[in-house]
Order: C-alpha cells, then sequence, then structure tokens
C-alpha cells in the first residue's frame, strides 16, 4: 500500500510519511521506528456492528500500565453499534464531555506517535481511520511540532513563542478591539484613536455587531472552502478574503481596522498547529467579544480568568490539562525546559511527566560523552 | 499516579498567597500606614515582618498537628462549642474579606476601566467569579495561582522599573519625628494584613507538605509580597512625594498611571497593569469564597449548601458602595475579627506546647 504524505501536519524537516487508513499498515510504520520488544499491542474490537479494528499502542516499561489500562477500560465500555473512525471514539472516551479542549490528540504522523510512545504516552489506532489517538496530552504537547526536535533549539524556542502568541492573538484580540473601542479608547496615542475614529465613519453598526460580521463571515468563508473540492476552495480563500473584504469596507459595511483585527485573528488560529485545540480557541473567542463589549478589559480579564480555572480544572487521564506550567515541581521543574521554550537537545535528559517515575532519564552523561567521540 | 491527587504541593501554596496577597496589600497601603512618615513605616513594616515570622513559625508548627481536618482539631483539643464559634469567627472574617475584595475590585473598576457601568454590577462579576474559582476541586484554585503568579510578578516589576525613573530623591528626605507608638501600631496593621496566612490550616489536610516545607512555602509566599509591597512603597514616596502619598486613595493606581515605557505605544499603561492586577482580585474573591465553602462544610457538615451563596451576594448588595464597606471592614474586620482570627493559631499552639510538656501528645482526627 502507497504510504500518503502529511497534508494537515506539514513539517520543514524530517519524515513526510502520514498515516494510511489500514490498521496493520499503521502499525508497521510505527515498528519500524521503534525496535524495543517493549513495544506492546493491546487489540480491541469496537462497535457491535461494524467490529472496527483498534489497538492500543505504548512501551510497557515506560508508560504508567494504569494509564493504559483506563484508556482501554473506557474503550471497551463504548456499547455502540459502530465506531466509523478515530473521532467517534474520542468523543465517547473524552473526560469532559462539555469542554472545547481536545482530550486526545490527534495525529496523522507515525514520527509523532513514536516520540509519544517514547515519552511515555499511549496512542489508539483505529481501521479505516487514518489518525491516532495520542493520550494523556496537555495544551503545550499541543504547540509542539515533531520537527521541534530537528531544528535548532533557539529557532524552534523562537517559533513556540510564535505560537503561543498566535493563540493569544486568536482568542482574545476581537475582544481587546472591541473593548478599547468601546470602553478604552484613550488607551491608544491620539493619533490612532483619531484615524480609528476616522475609519468608522459612516459605518452603521456599533462596534461588536461589525466584529461579529466580519468572523461570521470569515467563519462562512472557511466553511466554503473546506467543503469544495481543492482549487476551487482555494479561489474560494481569494474571493472571499480579498474582494469580499475589500467590497465591505468600500460599501462602508465594516471600517479597514476591523479587517485587518478579523485577519490576523485568522492568522493566529491558523498557527496553532493543533486544529481541534484552534477550534476551541475560535470558538471561546466570541465569548471574550461579548465581554469586551459589556464589560471592556475587565470584561476580557474575567473571560480570560474564567478560561483560565477551565483549563487548570481539566485533566487528561489524570495529568494536569496545563502541565508543565501548572503543578510544576511534579517532574522536578525539568518539564519547563521543553515548553514555551526549548532547552538544547542535550539537556534534555528527561522524560517527560507521562513517563514512569523509574523511567524518566532517557539520556545519560555517558552516553552524551560518547556521541561527542 | 501524576498530580490527580487532590492535593495542593508547597510550591502552589506560596503562589496561592503571594497572588491571593498581593493585590489587596498594594490597594490597602495606605490603610496600613495610617499618617506613618516613609522611613517610619519602613520600621512598622520591618516591625511588624516580625511578629508575621512568628505568626508563619507557629502556623508551621500546628499544620504538622492537623491531619484530617481543622475543626476537627480544634474540638479535640478545646471542645466543640468553642470549635463551632471559631469556625463562626473564621466565617465572619471571610464573610468580611470577601466583601471587601469584591467592592474594592468593582471601585476600582468602575473608577479607572469602566466609569459607564454600576460599582455593583463589577462587584457582582467579582463574586461569580470567585464562586466559578470555589466550584470544583482545590486544584484547580492552586494551578491557576501558580499560573498566574509570574506574569502578575513580571507586571508589577515591570511597572516599578518603568515608574521609578520619576523618583525624585528629595522626597525621600526624612522630616517627620520618630513615633514610638504610632510605629508600634502600624507594626500590627502589618501583622494584620497577612493574618490570612491562618487559613492554610483548613487546607493542611490537602497538602502534600511536611513541617519545614510548610515554613518554607509560606515564607517564600510571604517575603515575595513583602518585596513588592516594599518596592511599590518606596517608588511611590520616590514619585509621589509625602504629602500626596497622604492624600491619594490608592497611591499604586496613581504609580501605574505614572509609569511609562521608553519606546512605549500606549498612552495608558496603568490599564494594562491593572488587568494584571485584577486577576489577583478574583484569585483573591476565589480564595475567600473557596475558605466560605471550606468552613461552612466543617460547621454545617453533609447538607447541599449551595443556597448558603445568597447571604455573601445579600451582604455585597446591601454594602452599597466601597466606602460603606471599607469603613466596616475597618472596624470590624481589620480591629476585630482579624486580631480574634490571629488569636486561636497561637493559643492552641500554646495548648499543644503545655500538652507535650504534659506529655499528652496525639493528633487530631
Amino acid at each position: 500500500m502507497e504510504i500518503p504524505k502529511a497534508e494537515s501536519e506539514k513539517s520543514l524537516r524530517g519524515s513526510r510519511e502520514a498515516f494510511t487508513e489500514d490498521l496493520d499498515t499503521n502499525i508497521t510504520l510505527i515498528t519500524n521506528r521503534i525496535c524495543d520488544p517493549h513495544l506492546k499491542r493491546a487489540d480491541l474490537k469496537l462497535g457491535r456492528r461494524t467490529q472496527t479494528k483498534t489497538a492500543i499502542l505504548y512501551l510497557e516499561d515506560v508508560a504508567y500500565q494504569s494509564v493504559i489500562d483506563d484508556a482501554k477500560s473506557r474503550l471497551e465500555k463504548l456499547n455502540i453499534d459502530s465506531i466509523m473512525d478515530s473521532g467517534m471514539a474520542e468523543q465517547l472516551t473524552k473526560e469532559s464531555v462539555w469542554s472545547p479542549f481536545p482530550q486526545y490528540q490527534a495525529t496523522e504522523r507515525p514520527d509523532r506517535v513514536s516520540q509519544a510512545l517514547l515519552e511515555g504516552r499511549g496512542a489508539i489506532l483505529f481501521d479505516h481511520s487514518p489518525e491516532a489517538l495520542l493520550f494523556p496530552v496537555t495544551a503545550d504537547s499541543l504547540f509542539q511540532t515533531n520537527d521541534d526536535y530537528y531544528r535548532h533549539f533557539l529557532v524552534v524556542s523562537f517559533l513556540r513563542l510564535i505560537r503561543y502568541l498566535a493563540a493569544f492573538l486568536a482568542v482574545l484580540l476581537p475582544g481587546i478591539y472591541v473593548a478599547v473601542n468601546c470602553f478604552h479608547p484613550q488607551i491608544l496615542p491620539a493619533n490612532l484613536t483619531l484615524s480609528l475614529a476616522e475609519a468608522r465613519t459612516g459605518v452603521p453598526f456599533p462596534v461588536l455587531i461589525e466584529v461579529l460580521i466580519m468572523e461570521i463571515a470569515f467563519e462562512l468563508i472557511r466553511e466554503a472552502g473546506l467543503r469544495m473540492p481543492g482549487a476551487i476552495g482555494n479561489t474560494i480563500g481569494i474571493v472571499g478574503g480579498l474582494i469580499i473584504g475589500q467590497s465591505a469596507v468600500s460599501a462602508n459595511l465594516v471600517s479597514p481596522m476591523t479587517v485587518v483585527v478579523v485577519a490576523l485573528t485568522a492568522l493566529g488560529s491558523f498557527s496553532v498547529p493543533n486544529e481541534e485545540f484552534s477550534e476551541a480557541l475560535r470558538l471561546l473567542k466570541y465569548g471574550n467579544i461579548f465581554l469586551g463589549g459589556f464589560l471592556g478589559i475587565a470584561g476580557i480579564v474575567l473571560g480570560s480568568y474564567l478560561m483560565l480555572l477551565h483549563l487548570c480544572a481539566l485533566r487528561s487521564f489524570g495529568v494536569p490539562y496545563l502541565s508543565p506550567y501548572a503543578a510544576q515541581d511534579k517532574n522536578d521543574y525539568q518539564d519547563l525546559r521543553d515548553a514555551l521554550i526549548r532547552f538544547p537537545l542535550r539537556m534534555l535528559v528527561r522524560r517527560p511527566l507521562y513517563a514512569r517515575r523509574e523511567q524518566r532519564i532517557r539520556m545519560r552523561w555517558e552516553d552524551k560523552k560518547n556521541v561527542r567521540k | 499516579m501524576f498530580a490527580n491527587n487532590g492535593k495542593i504541593s508547597a510550591h502552589q501554596i506560596s503562589c496561592l498567597l503571594f497572588v491571593d496577597w498581593i493585590g489587596k496589600l498594594l490597594l490597602l497601603l495606605p490603610l496600613i500606614r495610617g499618617t506613618l512618615g516613609g522611613w517610619d513605616f519602613f520600621a512598622a513594616v520591618i516591625l511588624g515582618s516580625i511578629w508575621v515570622w512568628l505568626y508563619l513559625v507557629v502556623i508551621a508548627g500546628l499544620s504538622a498537628s492537623v491531619r484530617q481536618s481543622f475543626t476537627g482539631f480544634l474540638k479535640e483539643r478545646v471542645g466543640s462549642y468553642a470549635a463551632c464559634a471559631a469556625d463562626v469567627f473564621v466565617l465572619f472574617y471571610l464573610l468580611g474579606n470577601l466583601t471587601f475584595v469584591t467592592r474594592i475590585t468593582g471601585r476600582i473598576c468602575h473608577e479607572y476601566l469602566l466609569p459607564e457601568v454600576s460599582e455593583t454590577l463589577l462587584a457582582v462579576c467579582v463574586f461569580a467569579a470567585g464562586l466559578a474559582t470555589a466550584a470544583g476541586d482545590r486544584q484547580k484554585r492552586a494551578r491557576a495561582a501558580e499560573i498566574l503568579f509570574f506574569p502578575i510578578a513580571l507586571a508589577l516589576a515591570v511597572m516599578l522599573i518603568a515608574s521609578a525613573r520619576g523618583i525624585r530623591i528629595t522626597n525621600f528626605k526624612y522630616e517627620g519625628t520618630f513615633d514610638a507608638a504610632e510605629v508600634l501600631k502600624r507594626s500590627g496593621a502589618v501583622f494584620a494584613a497577612f493574618s490570612g496566612a491562618v487559613l492554610i490550616l483548613y487546607e493542611t489536610p490537602y497538602i502534600n507538605w511536611e513541617k519545614k516545607d510548610c515554613l518554607k512555602a509560606m515564607r517564600r509566599g510571604w517575603i515575595f509580597t513583602l518585596v513588592f509591597l516594599l518596592a511599590a512603597f518606596f517608588a511611590a514616596l520616590g514619585v509621589l512625594g509625602e504629602n500626596s502619598l497622604l492624600r491619594l486613595q490608592w497611591p499604586v493606581l496613581t504609580l501605574m498611571s505614572s509609569a511609562s515605557l521608553p519606546g512605549g505605544f500606549l498612552q495608558r499603561w496603568d490599564a494594562v497593569f491593572l488587568a494584571f492586577l485584577l486577576f489577583s482580585f478574583l484569585l483573591s474573591a476565589g480564595t475567600s469564597c473557596h475558605y466560605l465553602k471550606r468552613v461552612a462544610n466543617e460547621v454545617w457538615p453533609g447538607r447541599d449548601k449551595k443556597w448558603m451563596w445568597i447571604f455573601p451576594l445579600a451582604v455585597i448588595l446591601l454594602t452599597k458602595d466601597y466606602e460603606t464597606t471599607a469603613a466596616l471592614f475597618t472596624r470590624w474586620s481589620f480591629c476585630c475579627l482579624t486580631p480574634l482570627v490571629a488569636v486561636i493559631p497561637v493559643f492552641l499552639m500554646t495548648l499543644e506546647r503545655i500538652r507535650k510538656k504534659c506529655g499528652c501528645s496525639g493528633k487530631s482526627s
């Protein structure tokens, strides 16, 4: 079977391979990368009618057996007629049903899965599904890409900061824009405030409605572009982004600054490596727009605080979702070396929190000396 | 496994104490200081710090004896009625704290950010955020504090550095006469400001620590707060001068508005700094709600007490505005309830010492 190239998780460096829709081929892609007798596979069949072949992969000496057993029992408990894709199993087995944030990490890359297994995580693969589900997951792991470990640490650290900034823009920028426009124009320099006011001359809607119109228009373009075949989808993007945006500004429906803010927000949401996480941020953005419109900056602080509380309460298989920023001391502060910024690979001697305590050391000083020789 | 043990760590406790204290104390600065001159206040802080230090040692010592519940420990040592009375005192103390935090946040938001929105509505929003913090497990609050610690400390440090450019050395010149009695009185106010540390005893059974860690964690939170408090005070004294400092209601907020960053794009940095400080108020309201819930559970165990939140809400609504709350808070909480609450651990520690001397050692239920 031909191995496809990764489409949704592209990387500049490293393997281009992606999973196929055949379970056995996918498992082979992983076993080709990890030649370790400790790599174990637990097979299951899900769905009364579909009997979908499912496999849980893990390194038995590195991963916590209790975590693997937990995942297995959640899957075994499913009494449903069919499991058509990994997404269904993900929805049915997640801990916090109402949370918009992903509690598994879906990936199409075998090298990502291999890396995760070596960190002590588990992976669930489904037949007829080209994506594996990694567990446990933290918000920080959703900001990382596999080529983060193939490139220079300074470049990667910079890119990670950019991704966090992107997430911040995706969730807060329109809200802050509305808050500043409605309640705190005096925060900005006088000339900018004047030019903003001038740009809004003739726009019949309040800023809140204006931003909502543009955000919803953007969602429409995005959805239309996604459902259309490749070439037409691109055309829709160009027509929507350029022509409709320009026309809306010319017709005085929205101000140019609003278009800039919405475009920056969209860029921010595209820069978050994990699509599910980005979608959650997109959804919460609307809450922040309303809070910014009604309570200004205090509303944005309130929204951010509530979001922080929600994320602090979330867990994935017992791991705090905001680890390593929360529960920092659980792995002796070592996980912070591979978080917002990434230390040089030589200094990442420990596995993350997911791994068994006795297996936390993944690189030893003696080994490093040998490598240098 | 992992951090899913329902317990909070010593590191999280120091973050919790810092985030809980810093916002309140920065605004309470004039209240703590009274009419003391700059260096007299410094002397009062140093003296007050000695009381606080001794108090933290007492709490750390007691925390080693509390194993399952502080109320249980109280009942065992002083009997049910006295334990219940102590819990009721703490409940009133917390109610005062919550009302004060919500009202002061409502007022500063109304005055500095949102003159269009009612102060009471803003206070109710802060209360709602407090309820959200108290809902669910205690680890949520601890993790939030752990994450908020760095941004708040960073924002305050930037604010202090940015405002330091406006410091005039002449403002530090000491012109008053040293009033030992006033210094002693104000050292008591410094002590009262940190007396909330007693609440840790209610959390002790859910904290992963030994006696040494406990003292270390509390000391870390306290020292961080004290350093920022003193830095803010001296920056305000240097920038605004003695006379302005005595007249201003919230000198730290005035200091924020005087801060400007070189090459800074924004005109009003105070709004940004205040936004960071708001996180501290929200968590502080959450801390009061959390302990209200916990202590109420100890006093009236085994009932669904969600309806009890009507009381704090009613108190917040009935206090009308910040001035009423501040007057009540100063009169009742600061002068009456705080000293009483502070006496509880000292009394218990003395009792523990006597028990040990008599050879009746034993762990609480």
